[in-house]
């Protein structure tokens, strides 16, 4: 028998909970609009956790109808973990089980693909097949193949594909020495930044006027873009969101689905996405957004801060009700000082809106909870910028001396940009330089950073290593001479990998050999080709002649065959396999025979996971293994991804016929590989990064995001003030928005303010902040706040006013699986080292993946089957 | 709703959670391996839609042990999934799995262990009735996966294979080593958190389960980090009885002829191998 569950203090309790008013207040909160506005370290996953168990426990709603999103897969996967372990504790209190399956968390993409797939919007109840998603780099490839490039500009009304390029970069522009560049990869990147604002902006392109001619016909490339996509069932990302929105408006109950609709990072979210929630809250007005606009960082991919600074009066506009204001304002991270320095500092721009009121949520009034005021912000001396690195990592040296950060990976170094900046290069040298000269290089107390994203991951040791075993093995094509620009850079990378490898080949002789016998199978193939292909002119065949069964006994006696093509030639089943294709009347090409019996037995991927066998690279493993330093094995896992990744684009398959001409070559290197070496100037690379065990992180503030360390160093005070992105004024221009929203010249200045908000309210403990003499030293904000704030220096800091930095746990509570956690790891540790620590993507069997499909599909047909049975056996 | 409508819909929800996988983790299954998944879900209904998939009365019951602590005082939930069967009075708890049915067989004592545990949650915590508790294999048999490549197919032989197939592996459960398992689980999980990454040991690769397939032939060759692996190094140049330089036989890929065929059918693809490609610019 179900007993009613203990009052929610008690779980609280059990918990190790102990929520102040707000926390408490927003908890209890169920029926109409509700806006938490959660300053830095406030507790807001803690509080949206137990508001969802209030629900779910105490108030008998359905987890199938909450709608919780969160800016990222990996916050979800935690409130999930959260719900279903506090769920358990109250299921073994009262018998009552609850489940989680089926409820609406995650990404608000993840959320939309299940929208689009779910039976409750659907008028028959029967489901849509979903549109095969797109992500970044395919999308990419997508516009910038040179045959849908031209298609698109045709479209568009331009004379062709070159004319397009051009036009292209001039509106964005794009120039070079007053002339529109001419490239496409540009031209490309640009364009589909266009589009995807577009579909956030939920544009519609034959709606729109413009007198400006290139955007005419910009817009229909739009239109052209999103035909193609729709034929081939496929969508990006921001089309995914503009394709649920679409969805659901269009079943008219949309508001009834979800009694609670819960936005998580609210500041951060788009125009469409404003418009999803809104509609899906229509019924109930349960929709409670949480964030902060001070954090708001996302700007640059169509986020809009006005979603949450404006979402009392869209409250009113469209859910004619008032919204609850709740502020989560106590911070339990960081030291008073560290509290006062980011809230003062972010005061010390003008947010004043002239039309009354401001461009920032007021009156926060944010307090620290800690109540030590000892130091917890300190600057360096004015120096200049050598000296400033040098000194910063001397501290940072100290404090790990002192033991007062017990792993370097509590220090965490931030930058607004982390590419091809001169402070990242600085404060790396000096981490060199202060390693050689204390004769730590080599040693386990050598200071290590991990920055994968420094500069091009491409760039990296690992990286190079494993494209020049590659480059040994295929070389590269010819670009001929004339090449130019960009080009003749990444050709020089690829000559740079390839003579890293030939070093690392020449002090391994087994991998030399190795290298060779790949070259001897390659060449195989290629003979294996070549006869065949003999074979084939001499009887009159051609590539695309029907292949008949009687024919194999022809081609098998080719001269010079090898017996593995032979084999493949000869092979029973798949000679019954041909003969009744031929009867079915879909017989295979000539061409495709000759290709299958010359393809190499292994993938790119394969590839690599067979370099791992030698030293250079299994050294890195072997770390890990041992307790040592975790970064080369976590690039080894990237790029395991990155290949993988390649193999989704190309298939796993090199045969003979792919060798030719340079083909595979130019798919793997000039196509894949450039791109990726290309788009790493864009914000492509922004992705979760690890965070290695015995390294200090060099992360960009967005990366830091959500993230809290013990010792901050801020790298950098300074960003450049930008122009307006032209998208953005593209889009309000069209729109008719010129006069919503944060003015045009005001965007850079508080963009800049925010991002350092988010960086300064990072640490714990300690902050620490340069002092350069030249250059771009500081913004005037940063100027005035050291000016007016009494920083103490770096030497006369002392170290004992620090405590060791708590190794406190961050997460609410780790699950972990019976089967795919402890049966794995007790079969062989070493393998849930490689599958579950550092995600190797699975070259063959990807057996988790595999796993999960079944898994998941059974489950929807037990649903499917239960779901019938109830509706053929009614109650009565 | 009839069989074919059931199919089609099954269709579609594959489909769905492939779709939705890939956007999760950012990766594409392999076109064989794909149809080998969906051939599992399909058998899966065609076999068992009497026995168990038309009865199940609660599907996906996530089993959770909340609240644990670990030896060196960590705190940690176990969680485990299984189906609910209801019929007749008598109620079977049953775990699917993507292992073969002869291996679970040759492991009952591993998997007893585990179904003891999630029936120690299902009846004792959560207090509901429990009468027997199976594992069921998805795996389809050699026979029956290779009646379904013949072409053109016969049905009968299809058939046939799947009449002879038999995916419930009953185990009994009780309350014995409940503890000790728990235990257990929490030492792993310190590991875990520890970074103890140890192989298994060279011995045990070389020993076979239940007198037939080696630890080595069932998990490292589908081990991505077997080349680089101490054990299986160890392994490979004691049984071959060369020097570990040369390896390169046993680095082999793949040597499984059949796999290797199915491999390239699903996967050698006209279109890319005729693509061009313009120059770079
Ligand atoms: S090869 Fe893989 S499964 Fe085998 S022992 Fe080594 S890590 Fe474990």
């Amino acid at each position: 028998m179900e007993r009613t569950p203990p009052p929610i203090e008690d779980l609280w309790k059990e918990a190790g909970f102990t929520p102040n008013p707000e926390q408490s207040a927003a908890i209890r909160h169920v029926e109409g609009p509700l806006f938490l506005a959660a300053g830095p370290g406030s507790g807001k996953t803690r509080v949206l956790l137990w508001r969802t168990i209030n629900l779910i426990v105490y108030h008998n709603i359905d987890p199938e109808e909450i709608f919780l999103s969160t800016f990222t897969e990996k916050a979800a996967a935690q409130l999930k973990e959260g719900l279903l372990s506090y769920l358990a504790l109250v299921t073994n209190k009262t018998g009552k089980a609850y489940d989680i399956a089926a409820m609406s968390i995650g990404t608000v993409h993840s959320i939309c693909q299940k929208l689009i797939t779910d039976r409750r919007f659907a008028k028959n109840r029967t489901r849509q097949h979903p549109p095969a998603l797109m992500d970044e780099l395919a999308q990419y490839f997508f516009v910038y193949r040179r045959a849908f490039w031209d298609s698109l500009c045709i479209a568009a009304g331009f004379t062709d594909g070159d004319e397009g390029i051009q036009e292209v970069n001039l509106f964005f522009g794009k120039l070079y020495q007053g002339k529109p560049v001419k490239s496409r990869h540009k031209a490309a990147v640009e364009l589909i930044g266009l589009f995807n604002r577009f579909s956030e902006e939920y544009l519609d392109p034959t709606a729109c006027t413009t007198t400006n001619k290139i955007l005419k016909k910009l817009l229909k490339m739009y239109r052209a873009y999103m035909e193609k996509l729709d034929n081939e069932k496929k969508v990006d990302f921001s089309l995914l969101q503009k394709k649920a929105y679409d969805h659901i408006a269009a079943f008219g109950k949309s508001g009834s689905i979800f009694k609670h609709v819960i936005i998580d990072e609210y500041q951060d979210t788009n125009t469409i996405q404003e418009k999803l929630f809104f509609t899906l809250a229509a019924g109930y007005k349960n929709i409670c957004v949480v964030g902060d606009d001070d954090q708001a960082l996302y700007r640059f991919r169509g986020a809009t801060v006005e979603n949450l600074v404006q979402f009392e009066n869209r409250c009113k506009e469209k859910l004619k009700q008032k919204a609850r204001r709740i502020d989560l304002s106590t911070n339990y991270r960081s030291r008073i000082q560290i509290v006062k320095t980011y809230t003062d500092f972010i005061e010390l721009a003008d947010w004043k809106n002239p039309s009354g009121g401001a461009y920032r949520v007021e009156n926060k009034n944010i307090k620290a909870h800690s109540s030590d005021a000892r130091t917890g912000v300190v600057v360096s001396e004015k120096k200049d910028a050598k000296f400033v690195y040098r000194d910063i990592v001397e501290f940072v040296y100290k404090l790990k001396q002192k033991g007062k950060i017990t792993d370097y990976s509590e220090c965490a170094f931030l930058f607004p940009g982390i590419r091809d900046n001169a402070r990242v290069q600085g404060f790396k040298d000096a981490f060199k330089q202060f390693n050689d000269d204390n004769n730590l290089t080599g040693t386990d107390d050598e200071i290590r950073i991990y920055a994968p994203r420094a500069g091009r991951f491409l760039d990296l040791d690992e990286a190079c290593a494993v494209w020049g075993m590659l480059l040994l093995v295929f070389d590269r094509p010819s670009y001929g001479a004339g090449i130019s620009g960009e080009l003749i850079y990444f050709r020089e990378w690829l000559k740079n990998c390839k003579k890293y490898a030939t070093e690392i080949c020449a002090k391994d002789k087994q991998l030399a050999n190795f290298i060779k016998d790949i070259k001897t199978e390659i060449e195989t193939a290629n003979n294996d080709y070549k006869a065949l292909n003999n074979t084939i002119a001499k009887n009159g065949w051609q590539g695309k002649t029907a292949y008949k069964k009687s024919m194999s006994r022809i081609l098998a006696e080719t001269s010079g065959l090898s017996p593995k093509a032979k084999r493949s030639i000869t092979n029973h089943f798949f000679n019954e396999l041909v003969e009744f294709r031929e009867k079915e009347g879909r017989p295979f090409t000539v061409d495709y025979i000759v290709n299958r019996a010359s393809s190499l037995d292994w993938s790119v991927l394969d590839f690599f996971y067979q370099l791992t066998g030698f030293e250079h690279f299994r050294k890195m493993i072997d770390l890990a293994e041992n307790h040592g330093d975790e970064g080369p094995i976590c690039n080894l896992a990237l790029i395991a991804d990155y290949l993988s990744k390649y193999q989704d684009q190309y298939g796993p398959i090199i045969s003979a016929g792919f060798l030719q001409e340079d083909k595979f070559s130019h798919s793997l290197y000039s196509s894949f590989t450039y791109a990726l070496w290309r788009l790493a100037e864009t914000e492509f690379e922004d992705k979760d990064d690890p965070f290695p065990r015995g390294r200090i992180s060099f992360l960009t503030i967005h990366q830091s995001k959500g993230l809290e360390f013990p010792v901050v160093v801020l790298g950098s005070l300074f960003r450049k003030e930008r122009e307006a992105d032209i998208k953005e004024k593209t889009v309000r221009k069209l729109l008719h928005k010129e006069n919503e929203g944060e003015p045009l010249d005001r965007i850079s200045k508080f963009d800049t303010m925010r991002m350092f908000y988010v960086a300064l309210s990072r640490a714990e403990n300690l902050l620490i902040l340069p002092q350069y003499t030249r250059g771009s030293a500081a913004t005037d904000e940063f100027k005035e706040l050291i000016a007016s704030s009494s920083f103490k220096e770096l030497n006369a800091f002392d170290p004992r006013e620090m405590d060791k930095a708590k190794k406190h746990d961050k997460k609410v509570t780790a699950i972990y699986s019976y089967t795919s956690d402890f049966m794995l790891y007790k079969r062989c540790a070493r393998q849930y080292m490689f599958l579950r620590k550092y995600e190797f993507t699975g070259s063959r069997t990807q057996t988790m993946m595999f796993g999960s499909l079944v898994h998941q599909t059974i489950e929807d047909l037990h649903h499917l089957l239960i779901d019938k049975r109830e509706k053929e056996l009614p109650y009565d | 709703m009839t069989d074919k409508e059931i199919e089609e819909e099954l269709q579609k929800m594959f489909e769905i959670n492939y779709e939705s996988l890939k956007l999760q983790g950012g990766h594409s299954l392999t076109p064989e391996v794909r149809d080998a998944a969906w051939n599992q879900v399909l058998y899966y209904f065609k076999k068992l839609r009497k026995v168990v998939a038309e009865k199940v009365s609660k599907t996906e019951v996530k089993l959770t042990l909340p609240e644990q602590e670990t030896p060196a005082g960590r705190r940690f939930t176990i969680e485990g999934i299984v189906d609910i069967v209801t019929e007749n009075e008598e109620t079977w708890m049953y775990d699917i799995k993507t292992h073969e049915a002869g291996f679970i067989e040759k492991h009952k004592e591993m998997y007893e262990q585990q179904l003891n545990v999630y029936a120690y949650i299902w009846e004792h915590l959560q207090g509901n009735k429990l009468d027997h508790t199976a594992i069921i294999s998805t795996v389809l048999p050699s026979g029956l996966r290779n009646a379904l490549r013949d072409r053109p197919i016969i049905p009968e032989k299809v058939k046939s294979e799947a009449d002879k197939w038999n995916p419930v592996v009953p185990l009994a459960f009780s309350q014995k080593k409940i503890k000790e398992t728990i235990r257990e689980f929490g030492a792993v999980v310190d590991d875990i958190e520890a970074g103890e990454f140890k192989p298994a040991t060279p011995e045990e690769l070389d020993t076979a389960d239940g007198g037939k397939v080696k630890f080595v032939t069932r998990y490292c060759i589908m081990c991505d980090g077997r080349f680089s692996c101490s054990s299986y190094r160890k392994y490979v140049a004691k049984t071959t009885g060369r020097s570990q330089a040369d390896f390169k036989r046993y680095y082999s890929v793949y040597d499984d002829e059949t796999a290797q065929t199915d491999y390239i059918l699903s996967n050698l693809n006209m279109d890319i191998i005729n693509m061009e490609f313009d120059k770079p610019e």
